[in-house]
């Protein structure tokens, strides 16, 4: 595992971009808002579900109202003002905001080491979960994990890009790193403890959330908006090309290592395909999401 | 869709990469694009014919259209766009690669095999083939987007003729706005303003409908626009 804590999304980004998603809707986002929320949208995969459902309200609306257009405005002026923001990047425009870039992000780096203490504490937001969500969809009002490949060679800035949703046959690319992150806004029961394991092909176990050492599942909170966990998962190491299915178990009390150990020594046990098993076996009140992701590569 | 090879002086601009000539570039052949993307096209990868039947999700879409934007006025492909040949066709032939290079990574959509040959039509004519969306949506997303179809149609049936028209014009972009505030003897700050006033409504609806949830300060902000939109209906 290597950790990355700069490409971590935070909370206070992602109000923000929803809330540009709403200015940009209404028109009213500036040029600078508009960049940031396509930033965002690279990876925020809520927040890309919010924009397509907006873009689809446009779409039909535009249709009823006889515009015949291939882009309705919101579409069009992210698009042109990210583009246009790309190209007036010159090339020694951007080594000189490199060299500002890296002396900030040393400066900042010192200043981090100095206030670790006090970032540590988890200010995200009232701990009993009243924050109210920002436009968030209705559908939401559920679990999920979401899984992002990491890609440092992709352009526009894109480095996170979704490895999953829902119904999508996704992946990731051997040489790239995973990102793991949950929602959690079930209503009832409420669950406090996720255990994020997978299997490949060949039933071989993948420990992701937390170390099979822990005594139980990550603590998690309540929450309308992805939360990642913490660390990446980099595929080059313990995995190999193909199918995994990755099993989030989110329980409301605690769920030992043992006995997600034993669920899948029986699976493994009872040899049936991947695609078959829709769940862990553990014989305890979960709800179990299951999550294909698919990983590319040449096979050794 | 000839605007390079014909405008030389434009041309030259777009070569050096001035802003006001990317802009004029981009806002002529977007569309363009974003129907090939739309409607995909067929490619052969490893001996086989595969269909690539167009981007179904608004934010993929997004996605591609940036990046291909991007790719074509990078320096490098600034440089090396001939001036003789159709730009349209230079624009979808980086959309198509683009794409393919997306294919192969295995990211995102769905191919299949077909029985025809290879599309390569890239003359700057039609955007590819007639597209379909790729594979069916959960029965869940197939609900929601009835539920907001039917939403959007009843705010749009209760939309006066004034309205309906100002939608229209919003919709068909800022050149025929100028014209259009003529024609409905509203100035262009008045029919921005107009504009504002019914996606506010629109909002105040999705939300109402349970369709988008509100909160903190969007909440305040939408509630400060219903005030506002409250007292402009007493004020008329």
């Amino acid at each position: 595992m290597m950790t990355s804590n700069e490409q971590q999304p935070r909370g206070s980004d992602h109000r923000r971009s929803l809330a540009q998603l709403r200015k940009a809707t209404l028109g009213r986002a500036s040029h600078r808002e508009l960049v940031q929320l396509a930033r965002h949208l690279k990876w925020c995969g809520l927040c890309r579900e919010t924009y397509d459902r907006q873009v689809e309200v446009d779409r039909e609306l535009a249709r009823l109202s006889g515009a015949e257009v291939e882009l309705v405005p919101l579409e069009r002026a992210l698009a042109r003002a990210t583009v246009l923001d790309a190209a007036a990047e010159v090339p020694g425009g951007r080594r000189w905001r490199l060299w500002v870039g890296l002396s900030v992000a040393a400066t900042l780096a010192l200043l981090l080491l100095l206030l670790w203490p006090v970032l540590l504490r988890d200010d995200d937001g009232p701990p009993d979960g009243r924050r109210p969500p920002e436009f968030a969809l209705r559908g939401a009002d559920a679990v999920a994990l979401r899984l992002y490949c990491i890609d440092p060679g992709a352009p526009t800035g894109g480095r996170f890009r979704p490895a999953s949703a829902d119904g999508g046959a996704l992946g990731c690319r051997l040489g790239e790193s995973l990102k793991v992150t949950y929602l959690n806004a079930a209503a009832k029961p409420r669950y406090r403890y996720l255990w994020v394991v997978g299997l490949d092909e060949e039933l071989e176990v993948k420990w992701y959330y937390p170390t099979p050492g822990a005594r139980s599942g990550v603590a998690i909170k309540e929450t309308r908006e992805l939360v990642p966990l913490p660390d990446m998962i980099r595929l080059e190491v313990n995995h190999r090309p193909g199918l995994v299915r990755v099993f989030g178990v989110f329980s409301s009390s605690r769920i030992d290592a043992e006995r997600i150990r034993r669920a899948l020594e029986r699976i493994r046990s009872e040899r049936r395909p991947l695609a078959k098993i829709r769940a862990l076996p553990l014989g305890v009140e979960a709800r179990q999401v299951v999550v294909d992701l698919r990983i590319i590569g040449e096979r050794r | 869709m000839t605007l390079l090879t014909e405008d030389r002086s434009l041309l030259d601009s777009y070569r050096r990469g001035d802003r006001a000539a990317l802009e004029r570039v981009y806002d002529h052949y977007v569309d363009h694009v974003a129907a090939f993307l739309r409607g995909g096209f067929t490619f052969s990868s490893k001996g086989e014919t595969l269909a690539f039947k167009g981007y179904r999700s608004p934010a993929d879409l997004q996605d591609m259209l940036q990046e291909t934007f991007c790719r074509a006025f990078s320096p490098r492909a600034r440089q090396a766009y001939d001036g003789i040949h159709p730009f349209t066709s230079y624009l979808l032939t980086i959309a198509r690669n683009l794409t393919i290079d997306r294919f192969r990574r295995q990211v995102r959509e769905v191919y299949e095999p077909v029985a025809g040959g290879p599309d390569d039509r890239l003359d700057g004519g039609g955007p590819g083939l007639d597209g379909e969306p790729a594979g069916p949506p959960s029965p869940e997303r197939e609900l929601l987007d009835r539920e907001v179809a039917e939403m959007v149609r009843g705010f749009y049936a209760e939309l006066d003729e004034h309205d309906r028209r100002v939608l229209r014009v919003y919709f068909e972009g800022e050149e025929g706005q100028r014209a259009a505030a003529a024609e409905l003897e509203m100035t262009r700050h008045q029919l921005r303003k107009a504009i504002g006033r019914i996606r506010t409504r629109l909002q105040l609806r999705l939300i109402k409908g349970g369709y988008l949830a509100r909160g903190g300060r969007d909440g305040r902000e939408l509630r400060k626009s219903a005030m506002l939109l409250l007292v402009a209906l007493v004020l008329r």
